[in-house]
C-alpha cells in the first residue's frame, strides 16, 4: 500500500515506522559553504555546491516550510560584499530596516543589515559568522519602536493572494512546517546576548513584554494558518545554550519561557499538530525535559 | 568590620550591583581598610559564584551580574589603593584568533579573569599572531590567552604558538586556549599548557598556570 511523503514523515515522528528515517537536513540547517568547498577539494563532484543536486545525492526527503509567511527566521537574506555574498537571518519584523554599509577597513566590512543590526563581516568570506557590534533593541523605548514592526495583521506578513497560497499548500505531498517563533533566540537578535542577559535582572517586565509580544504574534499567525492550511509539525528557533550548558538557568526558563511555550503549543495540539520541534545548537541535555514537558518533542541540533 | 565584608560577599556573590557599591561606602567610611574590602569582601564573592558555576547552580547572566558587582565594588576601591596593583596573579594577553570574530567567550573569560586578581589585556577579535606576540612582549605576559568559536580557525592557534617560539618568548609565557570547539587533547597536540572549558574554569587553570593553586 503506497504512503504519501506527509503520512510517512507523521509515522516516522510518531514512532510507527521503526527502522525508517527521515533525512530533512537541508530544509533546516544546509551546509556551511567552507564544509562544501573543501568536500570539493577533498575530491567530491563539483555539482555538490549545487542544492538540488545535493538534495538528490544525498536522497533528502522534503520539508516545505511556510516561509511566505513572515513568522520565522527569515532566511537566506544576502548582501554583497565586493563580490562575496554576506548571508544571514532576520527575525520575522516588517519592515525590514533598510540594508547599508557604514565602514570598511583592510579584512571586514561594517554594516547595517535588515535585522537592524550592525555587524562585522569578513570581506573574503562573509559566509563566517559575523561579529555582532549593535543590535536594535536597548531598553523600553527603543523596544516600543521595534515592536511595531511585530504586528501580526501587516499585509506584507502574508502572501498576497491567500486563497491561491491555501490550495497550493495543501495539494503538496511532502509534510508542511510552520515556524512559531523563538522566545529567547529572537530576543537576542533584537538585543545581543550580553545586554539581553543582564536585562533578565535588570528589567525581567521588558523580558516578559518582548516574549509577550512574540506570543501574540504567533498565536494571531498560528490561528488564520492552521484553520486553512493542514500543517504537520511546528518549529521553534532557540539557539540558546553553548559548549556546556544552557545559556540561561532552567529555573529561569521555567519562569520566563515555559508559560508561553505551552500557549503556542496548546493552540497546536487543538489543531491535531502533535510533532513540535525545537532547533537550538549547544549542550541542550538540561533543557530537553523542560521541553518535553512544554509539549516540544523534537530536537534539533 | 566582619558585617560589612559578609554583606560585600553576599552581595557579589547574587550580583547586587547597588548593594556592592553602597556597603564598600559604607565600610570605607567606618575605616574598613581597602584591602580587606577587597580580598575579604569582593573576591571570596566573585570566588564562591564561580564555585556554584561548576556545582550547576548558576549560569552565564548571574556570571555577568556578579562581574558587575566586582567591578562597581572596585571602582569604589580605586582612590584609595592607588600605588597598589590589586590585579597582582600575572598578566593574560586575550583575543579571539584571526579569522575569527566572536566576542563574548573571550569576554566573560576576560570578566572572571580581572575579577579573580589577573590583569587582563584584551586585544579583542580576529587577532594575528605578530599582534599576540608584540602584547606578550610589551606587557610581559605571564598567559597568553586565545579563543576562537570556528573549527576552521582553530587551525591558526598553533600559529600563535609557532610565533611565540620565533620571537623567543615561548619560555616566558604559558599558552591557554578555548572555545567551542577546542578540547584538552587539541590543547596538548598543540603545545599549549592549558586548556578551559568556560569562563570560570578559565580562572582555575590561568591561577594553575602561574604556579598559584
Amino acid at each position: 500500500m503506497s504512503i504519501s511523503n506527509r503520512e510517512r514523515f507523521l509515522a516516522i515522528c510518531r514512532f510507527e515506522r521503526p527502522g525508517d528515517l527521515c533525512l530533512l537536513t537541508p530544509y533546516i540547517n544546509d551546509f556551511w559553504p567552507e564544509t562544501l568547498e573543501l568536500w570539493v577539494k577533498q575530491g567530491a563532484r563539483e555539482e555538490i555546491l549545487d542544492s538540488r543536486f545535493r538534495r538528490n545525492h544525498f536522497q533528502f526527503d522534503h520539508m516545505r516550510q511556510l516561509r511566505e509567511i513572515k513568522t520565522g527566521l527569515y532566511m537566506d537574506r544576502r548582501v554583497d560584499i565586493g563580490g562575496a555574498t554576506y548571508v544571514y537571518e532576520v527575525p520575522p519584523i516588517v519592515p525590514l530596516y533598510e540594508p547599508r554599509p557604514i565602514g570598511e577597513d583592510e579584512h571586514t566590512v561594517t554594516l547595517i543589515n535588515e535585522g537592524g543590526q550592525k555587524v562585522r563581516v569578513f570581506k573574503d568570506n562573509p559566509s563566517k559568522m559575523p561579529m555582532f557590534l549593535d543590535h536594535p533593541v536597548k531598553d523600553r523605548a527603543s523596544w516600543a519602536e521595534y515592536k511595531r514592526r511585530l504586528n501580526p495583521s501587516a499585509p506584507e506578513r502574508w502572501p498576497s493572494d491567500w486563497n491561491a497560497y491555501v490550495q497550493k499548500m495543501n495539494n503538496r505531498d511532502e509534510p508542511i512546517m510552520l515556524d512559531v517563533g523563538s522566545f529567547f533566540g529572537f530576543l537576542r537578535e533584537w538585543m545581543g546576548l550580553e545586554r539581553l542577559l543582564y536585562t533578565f535582572y535588570d528589567d525581567p517586565n521588558l523580558i516578559e513584554d518582548m516574549m509577550d509580544q512574540v506570543c501574540y504574534l504567533e498565536a494571531e499567525v498560528m490561528k488564520r494558518v492552521l484553520k486553512d492550511i493542514r500543517i504537520d509539525c511546528a518549529m521553534f528557533w532557540e539557539d540558546m545554550a553553548f559548549k556546556t550548558g544552557p545559556l540561561i538557568s532552567p529555573d529561569m526558563f521555567r519562569k520566563f519561557m515555559m508559560p508561553r511555550y505551552r500557549k503556542v503549543t496548546d493552540i497546536l495540539h487543538g489543531s491535531g499538530v502533535d510533532v513540535i520541534f525545537v532547533d537550538s545548537d549547544g549542550n541542550l541535555n538540561e533543557l530537553i525535559p523542560l521541553w518535553l514537558e512544554c509539549g516540544i518533542n523534537f530536537v534539533g541540533l | 568590620m566582619e558585617s560589612y565584608l559578609d554583606t560585600i560577599y553576599l552581595a557579589v556573590e547574587t550580583g547586587d550591583d547597588k548593594k556592592v557599591t553602597k556597603i564598600v561606602k559604607e565600610a570605607l567610611a567606618s575605616s574598613v581598610a581597602p584591602l580587606d574590602v577587597l580580598e575579604r569582601g569582593l573576591v571570596p564573592g566573585i570566588q564562591a559564584l564561580g564555585k556554584l558555576f561548576k556545582d550547576g547552580q548558576v549560569y552565564l547572566p548571574e556570571i555577568l551580574i556578579s562581574c558587575r558587582a566586582m567591578d562597581r565594588g572596585v571602582e569604589q576601591l580605586k582612590p584609595y589603593l592607588a600605588g597598589i596593583d590589586i590585579h597582582n596573579k600575572g598578566t593574560v594577553v586575550l583575543g579571539t584568533v584571526e579569522g575569527d570574530l566572536h566576542d563574548i567567550g573571550k569576554k566573560l573569560v576576560r570578566l572572571m579573569l580581572e575579577s579573580n586578581g589577573f590583569s587582563v589585556e584584551d586585544l579583542g577579535v580576529d587577532v594575528s599572531a605578530d599582534s599576540f606576540v608584540a602584547a606578550a612582549r610589551q606587557h610581559s605576559a605571564s598567559i597568553v590567552g586565545m579563543s576562537t568559536l570556528l573549527t576552521i580557525s582553530m587551525t591558526y592557534m598553533p600559529k600563535v604558538i609557532k610565533a611565540l617560539e620565533q620571537a623567543g618568548l615561548r619560555h616566558e609565557v604559558k599558552v591557554m586556549i578555548g572555545g567551542a570547539p577546542i578540547t584538552r587533547e587539541f590543547a596538548n597536540d598543540i603545545g599549549a599548557e592549558g586548556f578551559a572549558e568556560d569562563c570560570v574554569s578559565a580562572v582555575d587553570e590561568a591561577t594553575r598556570l602561574m604556579g598559584l593553586q
